[in-house]
């Protein structure tokens, strides 16, 4: 029953995710607004041919008809080429993709495992010690994390360590295989400020979904029967809480990519949110459009996964019902 | 219904001494922009290349960047930007948002399915990523950056206003609408519009802060609001290279940008129970749906 259901999931993925690639041809390609002039003027001539603007024009295939550039590019995306070349230095968008996807998927994978190991059971902890010192402390570590933007708190750390200790990250970017310590202190920071931000909104959750199960005639059963607290909490409180954890890790991932395209690019990592930015900066518009593909089907399977770990913690969602009434529950 | 809104505000007021404080600093803000270019000591782009980076205090009240512009009056200015372009891409993206959010509850069926599909497929946009995209396809410029971000936020005010025109869809003012034949327009903007007002324009609130930051963000990777003209993000990003000699470069649009970033969740908050009367207690729902609005 799961695979059929995985396998519809799937299927569903399918059409939104062509639907936002028409979403990004429309924009980068139909909408007013001649790709090539921006090329060409981002690349300070400000005075260029009509005939250099055309033979551009050419060679991005902008003079095709749009179905057939539409068509084509998308083939270019599912066979396994993501697009062609880069229009900068002629590489091919699927190196490039190679070489960054590890840095930001692992970025993304350390942050969301950080955040669930600090941020729930901090959260379980500000419920359990409801306005007491320990909840109040946890709510205001939280707080910067959602109030102040995760690229100022990443400036104003690196200030601060420039200034208390003159130490700053390294520059190099290295894998964690290559050179484990070097890595480690290169995504240190930023895994720190994404953790605080994505966190924050974690342990907020978190922190209101307990207390509205911990008020449940259910939980006074389990501790009037003698269970120990841990068993309470863990068991029977967390258990619900959890849809609502899921739920909001879903809804918070989009920010959670966000903030790697402006660490990324602060710290110097090497990833597909420092490619992005670098080649919308530089016009590389092939670049441009395969990464953000890229980036929306992250988005979806990612979705994806937290549905089915949503089926699995809550046994009323049934594999046939969708998320939207998932959601709600 | 005024007066009974006025006292409610009052009560509000006197039992959220935070959300007040926010709304007057906010005015500070506001007025500061608003008259930049009257209380700025300095023209934001002259450059007094003997005083570079002097510190805050003698000559220039909060210091001269590296090419000898006043941080103040940059900071001023860069504020009028910021708040230019938050509040026009928020009202933009809020109103077409909205429009199309009751219209798709309004229509239902395939319109409805088709509209959610489309809003469902600009929400595995993460708004940065939206935003690189309009605006490498575009060229950085004020106006590219309004539309970036009323397009990004366009669908969670869909989805947000068609959710509350749901609600009323089936009760009795609608169906009565109907029966005494008004017209759909009508319908739309005198008996569905007023009940989305209030639940928009609290969250509207709350995106002008994401605005404010998606704009420094934006700025700060050079992507924004072209140099030199002043922005909080640009003046992040030329700051960055003199971090250790001249730490105020960052901090002061730092602290400009965070302030006013604040304020504005504040008053989001305070707005949202002022003119949402279902979340009026935080209630573990409003918490999640706050989070789902985000």
């Amino acid at each position: 029953m799961t695979t059929r259901y995985l396998l519809s999931r799937l299927a569903l993925i399918v059409p939104t995710a062509l639907l936002a690639s028409m979403v990004v041809f429309v924009i980068m390609r139909i909408l007013p607004g001649d790709v090539a002039a921006t090329i060409l003027s981002g690349g300070g001539e400000t005075t260029h041919s009509p005939e250099v603007r055309e033979a551009l024009r050419e060679e991005l295939g902008l003079n095709n008809h749009r179905l057939q550039q539409y068509g084509s590019w998308l083939w270019n995306m599912v066979n396994g080429q993501f697009g062609g070349d880069s229009l900068v230095d002629n590489q091919s968008i699927r190196s490039q993709i190679a070489r960054q996807l590890p840095v930001t998927g692992l970025l993304a994978l350390y942050t969301l495992t950080a955040s669930i190991l600090i941020w729930v059971p901090l959260g379980i902890i500000a419920s359990w010690q409801r306005d007491r010192w320990p909840d109040y402390l946890i709510r205001l570590i939280a707080l910067p994390g959602q109030a102040v933007p995760s690229f100022l708190l990443a400036l104003l750390a690196i200030l601060g360590l420039l200034l208390l200790f003159g130490w700053s990250p390294p520059i190099v970017y290295s894998g964690p295989l290559d050179d484990p310590w070097n890595h480690a202190l290169m995504v240190f920071w930023p895994v720190l400020l994404l953790t605080w931000e994505f966190g924050s909104h974690i342990v907020r959750v978190t922190r209101a979904s307990m207390l509205e199960t911990l008020v449940q005639p259910y939980i006074m059963v389990a501790t009037a029967k003698g269970l120990p607290t841990r068993a309470v909490l863990l068991g029977h409180a967390l258990r619900n809480a959890l849809l609502s954890i899921i739920t909001v890790l879903g809804v918070q991932f989009g920010a959670l990519l966000g903030g790697t395209l402006i660490l990324e690019s602060i710290f110097g990592l090497p990833g597909i949110g420092r490619g992005l930015v670098d080649s919308s900066l530089a016009r590389d518009f092939p670049v441009v459009q395969s990464l953000v593909t890229l980036f929306v089907v992250a988005m979806l399977l990612v979705n994806l996964l937290l549905d089915l770990a949503y089926a699995r913690a809550d046994p009323r969602v049934s594999f046939t019902s969708s998320r939207s009434t998932a959601g709600t529950a | 219904m005024n007066t009974v809104f006025l006292r409610r505000i009052l009560t509000l007021g006197r039992d959220r001494p935070v959300a007040m404080v926010a709304a007057f600093v906010l005015l500070v803000i506001v007025l500061g922009a608003v008259f930049a270019a009257v209380i700025a000591p300095d023209d934001p782009l002259a450059q007094d290349t003997p005083h570079r980076l002097q510190s805050p205090g003698d000559g220039y009240l909060l210091g001269s960047d590296n090419i000898g512009r006043d941080v103040f009056s940059r900071t001023l200015h860069g504020g009028r930007t910021a708040l230019y372009i938050a509040l026009v891409s928020v009202a933009l993206g809020t109103a077409i948002g909205a429009m199309i959010g009751l219209a798709s509850a309004y229509r239902g069926g395939w319109v409805d399915l088709l509209v959610q599909r489309v809003v469902d497929a600009f929400f595995g946009f993460p708004l940065m990523v939206l935003a690189v995209v309009i605006v490498a396809t575009f060229g950085p410029s004020p106006n590219t950056v309004i539309a970036a971000i009323a397009v990004a936020l366009a669908p969670q005010a869909a989805r947000l206003s068609r959710s509350s025109a749901l609600s009323v869809r089936a009760s009795g003012h609608i169906v009565a609408a109907h029966s005494i034949g008004a017209s759909s327009p009508r319908i739309l903007f005198w008996h569905f519009l007023p009940h989305s007002l209030g639940p928009v324009l609290a969250y509207a609130t709350g995106f002008v802060t994401t605005a404010l930051v998606a704009e420094a963000a934006l700025s700060f990777l050079g992507l924004g609001v072209p140099p030199p003209d002043p922005s909080w993000g640009g003046m992040l990003a030329d700051g960055r290279e003199f971090l250790e000699v001249a730490p105020w470069l960052t901090l002061v649009p730092a602290i400009a940008l965070s302030v006013t970033a604040l304020c504005f969740v504040v008053l989001g908050d305070f707005l949202r129970d002022v003119l949402d009367p279902t979340v009026s207690v935080p209630t573990h729902e409003s918490a999640l749906t706050q989070e789902l609005v985000e």
